[in-house]
């Protein structure tokens, strides 16, 4: 495969995955943030929105000692017996959960809080066990939030920079996603092929913006 | 056959609601009191919904809480009308109805689901939205909904509350034939003295979280006509 169509694969299948495993494990996360009355719960919060003001190279800066040889999860990789994970596709899931945590999270919480206790009250009174009234009821309601979450998810991950240039370099079929091969193809003077990139980049951002409005707006729409 | 209920629940420094009452397990008991008394809030420690550490209450004989012990709301038997109806807005009204019908083991198109959305004329209704609704019909679908299940206890907060003249005198007729019609008991919550008097039968009193007075209508008629003329 060309390196240019590799980089927009790695691209996708690392906004993808981001997006879905942010989707599973940031949904009770955003819903204990909604609904919990614990006064720690601002700490929590502060540190899920951390990625939203930290420059991307201090985030993986840290990302990279952490994941190192010598940092925690390095150590807990040689304990399994296995080589660390800077410099990997698995490397950089992990750093993209980090660094667009909020962008899932956030919107979420905002749904849920919108939803308030009441509908989940009813629910109860009629029967709706907490699981069941969770997806039967919140889950439905806040279908914008949903959406919203997994559009700035993937986005976001699309456009990743500088975290992927601190722990994943820039290897072909790995870690060398769209945005690192602009940059080294305005560092080869090959302006043409980072015009391409960089156009279709734009371009899919967007169309994925323009589908949450739209999408948004319909689903006001349809239950006016 | 009758309905014990004791709680002691303290919310703020200003109010706690501390009630120990025992009321008949048949017809309408009206709560009754000024806004802020705990109405609503001793309607939410019924349904569970109001988390009453040491609470007790038993209905016709059946402990629902007591000895640390509480049931959660959704196995509680009851149906619960809520002030602003709470209507599922992504469900249709058939969908809304069909909601506790299909918790509680019941179908949701038989001859009791006529019967009830007959009684109170939501059958037009079934394939609207809820935010489509006016406020007297959004009314009669929640107490529908709250119906349907087959509870052993209603609990309505002040159903009328926030309509229009128009809605309640086209709500308060399917409120006397529930009235007339159901067989189970119903807490009807309310700070308006003539509903009360035309739907009651049982009035319990509230001020500022305690119970002043518990008693059938007639013996309390009087008070709540002064009141009515207090407040023309």
């Amino acid at each position: 495969m060309n390196p240019e169509l590799t980089a927009l694969w790695i691209t996708l299948k690392l906004a993808g995955i981001t997006t879905l495993v942010l989707l599973v494990l940031g949904t009770p996360l955003a819903w204990w943030l909604a609904h919990s009355p614990a006064r720690w719960k601002v700490l929590v919060e502060a540190v899920v929105a951390l990625p939203l003001v930290l420059p991307p190279t201090v985030l993986g800066f840290y990302l990279l000692v952490a994941l190192g040889p010598r940092g925690p999860l390095g150590e807990l990789m040689a304990l399994l017996g296995r080589p660390p994970l800077t410099f990997t596709f698995t490397g950089l899931v992990l750093g993209s959960l980090v660094y667009s945590l909020p962008f899932v999270v956030q919107p979420l919480t905002g749904a849920f809080t919108a939803v308030g206790r009441r509908p989940l009250e009813a629910a109860a009174t009629l029967g709706a066990s907490p699981l069941d009234r969770f997806f039967t009821v919140a889950v439905p309601l806040a279908r914008p939030g949903f959406l919203t979450a997994a559009v700035l998810g993937f986005a976001h991950t699309v456009g990743e920079f500088g975290v992927v240039l601190m722990i994943g370099g820039s290897i072909p079929g790995e870690t060398r996603v769209l945005s690192i091969a602009i940059y080294d193809n305005v560092e080869m003077l090959q302006y043409g092929k980072a015009h391409w990139m960089a156009g279709g980049l734009l371009l899919l951002s967007f169309i994925m913006l323009l589908a949450v409005y739209g999408l948004n707006r319909r689903f006001v729409l349809v239950r006016p | 056959m009758s309905i014990e209920a004791k709680f002691h629940l303290r919310r703020s420094e200003r109010f706690t609601l501390d009630v120990d009452v025992t009321v008949p397990h048949s017809g309408v008991t009206a709560i009754f009191g000024p806004s802020g008394s705990g109405k609503t809030t001793l309607l939410r420690a019924l349904a569970g919904l109001e988390h009453c550490p040491g609470g007790y209450l038993r209905v016709n004989g059946e402990t629902w809480q007591g000895n640390g012990r509480a049931l959660p709301p959704h196995r509680r038997p009851l149906g619960f009308v809520f002030q602003d109806t709470c209507l599922f807005e992504h469900l249709s009204v058939r969908g809304n109805l069909a909601y506790g019908c299909k918790r509680a083991g019941r179908p949701a198109d038989g001859a009791e689901f006529d019967r009830v959305t007959e009684l109170l004329g939501v059958r037009p209704l079934l394939a609207r939205r809820p935010a489509g609704l006016s406020g007297g019909e959004a009314r009669r679908v929640a107490i529908a909904r709250a119906l349907l299940p087959g509870p052993r206890l209603l609990l309505m907060d002040e159903p009328l509350s926030g309509l229009d003249l128009e809605s309640r005198r086209e709500i308060l007729p399917f409120l006397e034939r529930l009235h007339r019609r159901l067989e189970i008991p119903v807490f009807y919550v309310s700070h308006q003295p003539r509903e009360v008097m035309r739907l009651a039968d049982h009035l319990v009193l509230m001020a500022r979280g305690r119970i002043e007075a518990c008693a059938p209508l007639d013996e309390l008629r009087g008070y709540l006509e002064r009141i009515d003329g207090e407040f023309i």
